[in-house]
């Protein structure tokens, strides 16, 4: 067998597996606002003067928020699959 | 939990990534060593990070009609040692700044200072205290995990009360910041505990090593 392929299993189901779970959890938490704008809200009570005084690299839109975070999630799930089925592999060698 | 792009004044940014800055040199060079000493551990390494990653993706809905995202930093500290999580911290908080607009690069000090320093050193301290009174080590990984992220949380509410402290001071400030994470993060820390026990529960058998703690 060729010696990436297990690699890219494990990559490709940690993918599948993060991406699935990033997505349930942003369905599930639906509209509910985020506790950054709240502490966002909180701020502008406490300081009504103060103006963010630097601005997000880019301008997220509100549709693009969902795939982005899911890209993150496949990356953290393919990375966290690799290494599992690595110290599995390393586990059974060793026995 | 990130505070957002300018939304701290700029003394503060300069004063938070200050503090921060030696903790990520140093978790760059802890993780350096422990490579070198021991190749075989890249693999623990790189799936606490994973976590991070992993979790901190997840905007998972709480109490009160709100949702926050779990920290993941608990669980790697248990793994590979709270030294190595502040350059893993960093690096996601980083991804999350130029990528995702979430947090920012002026705000990154503070967040990698309630992210990568002191939920993971919490995690440790509770962590050793839970096996100490007899809990089972994945317990202890789990109320590790959940005090981190409670903790990763104080800090914040801690660092914007600083910040902006309200017309009776700051501890008046922090109250209302702690409220405003508190009710939601809560739940979501119980979550994040039993989420990290389970993959602690996967991981650790595969390690031939036991958790390093350092």
């Amino acid at each position: 067998m060729r010696s990436w392929l297990p690699h890219a299993r494990a990559a490709s189901a940690g993918a599948v597996a993060g991406a699935l779970l990033t997505l349930c959890a942003h369905v599930l938490a639906g509209d509910r606002r985020g506790t950054d704008d709240a502490a966002r809200e909180t701020t502008t009570q406490l300081a009504p003067t103060f103006e963010p005084w630097a601005q997000p690299l880019i301008e997220i839109r509100d549709a693009a928020e969902l795939p982005l975070f899911v890209v993150q999630g496949m990356l953290g799930g393919a990375l966290l699959g690799v290494s599992v089925a690595a110290l599995r592999r390393e586990r059974s060698h060793a026995s | 939990m990130h505070i957002a792009e300018g939304y701290l004044p700029l003394r503060h940014s300069v004063g938070w990534t200050a503090a921060a800055l030696p903790f990520v040199v140093g978790s760059a060079r802890a993780l350096s060593r422990r490579v070198n000493a021991n190749p075989a551990d890249r693999m623990r390494l790189a799936a606490s990070g994973a976590f991070v990653m992993l979790l901190s993706s997840l905007k998972l809905p709480s109490l009160a009609g709100s949702s926050a995202h779990p920290t993941g930093t608990g669980l790697g500290s248990v793994l590979v040692g709270a030294a190595c999580m502040p350059v893993m911290a960093g690096l996601v908080l980083l991804f999350q700044a130029v990528v995702l607009a979430h947090g920012g690069l002026t705000t990154w000090g503070a967040n990698v200072f309630s992210m990568g320093v002191v939920g993971p050193w919490v995690a440790i301290g509770v962590f050793r205290l839970a096996e100490r009174v007899g809990a089972s080590p994945s317990l202890a990984v789990g109320i590790a995990a959940a005090c981190a992220d409670l903790a990763t949380y104080a800090c914040t509410a801690m660092q914007l009360a600083w910040a902006f402290p309200s017309a009776t001071g700051v501890t008046d400030a922090f109250v209302r910041f702690a409220l405003v994470f508190g009710v939601t993060q809560l739940p979501l820390a119980v979550l994040e505990g039993v989420f990290s026990a389970f993959v602690w529960k996967s991981i650790a058998p595969l390690s031939r090593r036991t958790p390093t703690l350092a």
